[in-house]
């Protein structure tokens, strides 16, 4: 079966880690540029929404509140240090409108575009966008996995967001290799 | 392709040793068996014929080592009763029937460059044929004078035939190893044939009412060269090893026409044909009783047109021999056509059901428990042109197979073309009474396939498995959608080709088996070995596949613009290798079923592209090496069903009050879940989990960047735990839902759209019944609107893990050397949900 979840994934990563700019463009100038051959997307993502599959001394059930729910990503940039933690990550974020296309740029950009003279990625950001108890802590910790022996962690701050955003405009994803 | 008349073949019959016996009744035996009005014959016969040839100019294909015989000992005779009457109006009337079960086999099937050439015993050949049976029919001749007949006006007759065949048993075997249907039953009927010659001098077979009903208790393998013919081991007692049942069940009405002379020299002939498929069902079953227990995969109600137009068949000399002698595998088989086209819809396509469940739908339209939904499949092949080469149709059948395995075997040297210049050849899933068209569907195959029944060893250093071994040897292929179109079903899939065309993008759900389905566009050149083995892991049946598949020179589309310019986002210069090591299949009351006991693959991707897949902009190169092991997956029938999405809530109420949007996507759909356990590397055995990109290389932004010349950031070595860093029971379990469903869209900003609708930032788009649409203010939306909101693609995957834990993350130059940027990134306790609807942009 399909092998290419994770290597999709991380793609998707990866083609921000690219170039990217934003830029404001109305729907008529948008159809005169490239035509309208791109998808419009609208739904949701949820992140531990109703909890995650660990159940230990430390995960649990959401409504536990001894225990965390949420997703934890844990990293290490130097041997036998100290590990940056983003800790319960939940919540969920839901959008309508948006868009993904193929775009040449071959003007504007202060004349870079015309030397640029090349497809983009342009994702036409969402109008709409809902934030549900979407939050995350930022932290550090002492070893890998917070059920180890002696392990230690300092919460630094946690961000919370609920409510509705509005986004404008299109982030283009410039391949510079 | 060549259309010229030409004279019929002649058959040279080389008959070196014919054993026949025959035993005459009297007339008064015979009416003490028959009544009085007719004549009884009883037969008992062992005839042996040395070789039976066809020779179309020079060049023949020879049957050898015919037999017929008892099946049970081939010294034996075959026993057979016929009856025959002449009726009040000068019909004759015969029936017929065995007396015990008879075996007809050809030893070898080879090419012969003239009659009577003795054979070197380790000739090529395609391998040998054994049909066991018990047969019991009629035929009716009727008797309508010398003139003309039939809706053809041929000179011939007109009959009447229906014969049923039990204790069946056809099989193929090659270099001792046969696969075969056994415990083989077949009912046909076929009233009104007729048979004869057009007065344009064509032969013509006409079939009116053809029906016919196949039940194959189990398909067998065995890779003991002492078995032949038998449905269980002859040293151990055992019953071989299984892959299920097979059901087929057809109502056909069909014309053939064949006349002398085919595409190649003088001789040869050629064939039109045109079917039509008032309804075919066709089911695999595993570990069933025909009945309430195990469980079936099927296509049912299928119907449909198959017209085929001038089809050759010579036998000929390899065409590779002047163009690529290292390709020449001899003289074979060569069957051409002008034109071939298949318009079927399947109704239902079934995973999980069981037999009774499935008769019953059969006979009185009972619904079923498991349909995925139904399919549209319209295919036109013929003369084409894919990426500037001119492409015919045309299939040689040559003998050796795969020419390390062993003398016998098939190859088949395949070119074939599937053309759509106004949309002919597309595929459309029917979900809920929404269809989805991937239309305009283009596709080439060019190369060697082989075929051959293999059993597990070493042969010359290569490895080969138990089963049914399909090989590729430098097959280029290729094809492309131009996007997809969504809409209602009307029931006729012509409909749909002028519905709003959408962008093409991959669905990871239909990768298929090797991982290289699923996308709006693929091409490249296959090398290696599927092999498929009996026996799954539930069960006594099932099929176990091994594989090694390496596709080289490729283009792989993630997505694909609407504008028919072939803009989107590629993987270019791929270069895929897959292994599978004892992956089962089996079918469950879940669906299919398929548990990969080993597997590890590396996709390297020279560009990734963004624009045309060979002019784009690249982003560098990538690189995804993978090793799983007892990762598992089932494909059931059935989409999301009811979903909230924007809130929480298990029902419409709870779901709104949430700020949630409720959506129901209905029974039917598709969906994957599956299991997936990423384990440690294996450095001997360059079996790892590794993601790679490279930028920077020497030649970057050319078509000749130097792949490892640049600078590399990997993460590498990455596994799946149970949080505990010991075991991995949980693994990563997704599960993917494929609907098409409604899904609201938003105008962005006041004005015109780009099919010139106008619509107020905010609106929403609501579809009319003639397919145009209206943008309306979301406050002012009724319950019709929203039954009228634009149809798209519903993917739904929930992904979770207790840990992936990634070894390091590291920079990597040929010249710089290497640095660890983390020395550990574990990710913990995720549960991932995303709804995606996709649909047009306006």
């Amino acid at each position: 079966m399909s092998k290419r979840i994770v290597f999709i994934l991380v793609l998707s990563i990866f083609a921000f880690k690219a170039q990217a700019d934003m830029q404001s463009i109305d729907d008529e100038a948008l159809s005169s540029v490239t035509g309208q051959a791109g998808v419009y997307l609208s739904g949701e993502i949820a992140i531990n929404e109703e909890g995650g599959p660990l159940e230990n001394s430390y995960f649990g059930a959401c409504d536990d509140p001894s225990k965390v729910c949420g997703a934890r990503l844990s990293f290490q940039t130097q041997q036998d240090g100290g590990w940056f933690v983003l800790d319960n990550i939940k919540g969920s974020i839901s959008f309508e409108g948006l868009t993904f296309q193929v775009r040449n740029i071959s003007s504007g950009f202060g004349g870079d575009g015309a030397l640029f003279n090349r497809d983009v990625m342009e994702i036409g950001l969402p109008e709409s966008i809902r934030m549900n108890d979407f939050q995350y802590t930022l932290a550090t910790g002492s070893s890998e996995r917070p059920t180890d022996a002696s392990y230690q962690q300092v919460d630094f701050m946690t961000v919370e967001m609920s409510g509705d955003l509005t986004l404008q405009g299109n982030l283009l994803v410039f391949p510079t290799p | 392709m060549r259309k010229q008349f030409k004279y019929l073949a002649v058959f040279a019959l080389s008959s070196n040793v014919v054993f026949a016996e025959m035993q005459a009744l009297d007339d008064e035996v015979m009416s003490s068996v028959s009544g009085q009005s007719g004549l009884t014959l009883d037969l008992e016969m062992k005839t042996e014929i040395g070789e039976l040839a066809y020779f179309d100019d020079g060049k023949g294909i020879a049957l050898q080592g015919l037999r017929l015989s008892s099946a049970a000992d081939p010294n034996e005779l075959a026993e057979y009763r016929f009856e025959f009457d002449i009726l009040m109006d000068g019909s004759l009337a015969l029936s017929f029937s065995s007396k015990n079960q008879s075996r007809f086999e050809i030893e070898e099937i080879r090419f012969v460059d003239g009659p009577g050439l003795a054979s070197a015993a380790n000739a090529p050949s395609l391998g040998g044929l054994f049909f066991d049976y018990k047969i019991d029919g009629s035929l009716l001749s009727y008797n309508r004078g010398n003139g003309y007949i039939g809706p053809n006006s041929v000179l011939g007759g007109l009959y009447d035939v229906a014969f049923n065949i039990t204790e069946g048993r056809l099989g193929y075997r090659s270099n001792g190893n046969e696969f075969f249907m056994d415990g083989m039953e077949l009912d046909v009927s076929s009233m009104g044939t007729v048979l004869g010659v057009t007065p344009t001098g064509e032969l013509n077979l006409s079939l009116p009412n053809f029906l016919a009903e196949l039940r194959v208790d189990a398909l067998r393998f065995s890779n003991n060269p002492n078995n032949h013919g038998v449905s269980n081991d002859v040293n151990t007692g055992q019953a071989l090893a299984s892959y299920g049942s097979l059901w087929l069940n057809m109502d056909l009405s069909a014309d053939l026409f064949i006349r002398a002379g085919g595409a190649d020299g003088l001789q040869g002939m050629t064939i039109n044909a045109n079917t039509v498929i008032n309804r075919m069902d066709m089911a695999w079953g595993d570990d069933t009783d025909w009945a309430a227990t195990g469980y079936w995969l099927g296509a049912l109600g299928m119907s449909g047109a198959l017209d085929i137009t001038n089809l050759t068949v010579d036998v000929m000399s390899e065409p590779d021999a002047l163009t690529d002698p290292l390709k020449d595998y001899g003289v074979g088989l060569a069957f051409a056509f002008d034109s071939l086209s298949l318009n079927l819809r399947v109704q239902d396509f079934v995973l999980g059901e069981t037999k009774a469940s499935i008769d019953s739908y059969v006979a009185s339209g009972t619904p079923l428990v498991n349909s995925m939904g139904g399919f549209d499949i319209n295919l036109l092949l013929a003369d084409g042109v894919y990426n500037l080469a001119p492409l015919e149709n045309r299939v040689i059948l040559q003998a050796g197979g795969n020419m390390n395995a062993g003398y016998q075997g098939i190859r088949l040297d395949t070119q074939l073309s599937l053309i759509s210049p106004n949309n002919e050849s597309n595929f459309v899933y029917i979900d809920d009474g929404y269809a989805m068209m991937f239309s305009r569907l283009e596709a080439y195959v060019d190369g060697d396939i082989t075929l051959d029944v293999t059993s597990a060893g070493d042969i010359n250093g290569v490895t080969y498995y138990d089963g049914l071994r399909l090989g590729f040897e430098d097959l280029a292929f290729g094809y492309r959608t131009e996007g997809m179109r969504v809409a209602e079903d009307t029931g006729d899939s012509n409909d749909l080709k002028n519905k709003q065309l959408q962008a093409g993008q991959r669905v990871d759900a239909f990768s298929g088996l090797t991982g290289l389905g699923g996308s709006p566009s693929l091409e490249g050149v296959l090398n290696g070995h599927i092999t498929l083995g009996p026996e799954g892991r539930v069960g006594d049946e099932g099929i176990t596949i091994n594989a090694d598949v390496a596709l080289s020179d490729g283009f792989m589309a993630q997505f694909v613009q609407a504008d028919g310019s072939g803009n989107g986002v590629w993987l270019s210069g791929l270069n895929y290798d897959v292994h599978l090591r004892d992956m089962k299949l089996d079918v469950t009351s879940e669906g299919l079923s398929i548990y990969e006991g080993e597997s590890w693959s590396k996709m390297d991707v020279t560009d990734f592209r963004v624009g045309g897949k060979e002019t784009g902009a690249s982003f560098g190169r990538l690189v995804m090496e993978s090793y799983e092991v007892a990762s598992e997956t089932i494909i059931s029938a059935g989409g999301a069903g009811a979903v909230c999405i924007g809130g929480v809530g298990a029902s419409l109420i709870d779901c709104e009050a949430d700020n949630g949007r409720w959506d129901d996507r209905g029974e039917q759909g598709l969906t994957v879940a599956a299991k997936r356990h990423f384990k440690d590397k294996i450095e001997l055995e360059g079996k790892r989990n590794r993601f790679t990109w490279e930028v920077a290389r020497t030649g970057e932004g050319t078509n000749a960047a130097v792949n490892g010349s640049g600078l590399q950031l990997i993460f590498d070595n990455f596994t799946t735990n149970d949080g505990d860093g010991l075991t991995d029971d949980f693994g990563i379990q997704t599960v993917q839902n494929i609907d098409v469903a409604r899904a609201p869209v938003i105008k962005k900003a006041t004005g015109i759209d780009s099919n010139g609708v106008f619509g107020n930032k905010g609106d929403e788009k609501i579809m009319r019944p003639d397919g145009s649409y209206e943008y309306k203010a979301r406050s002012s939306l009724t319950a019709a609107d929203i039954a009228n909101r634009p149809i798209g693609i519903a993917y739904r995957n929930q992904t979770q893990f207790k840990e992936l834990d990634i070894e390091r993350v590291n920079l990597s130059h040929p010249v710089g050397g290497e640095s660890t940027l983390l020395y550990g990134l574990k990710l913990q306790n995720f549960n991932i949900t995303t709804d995606i609807t996709a649909t047009p942009m306006d």
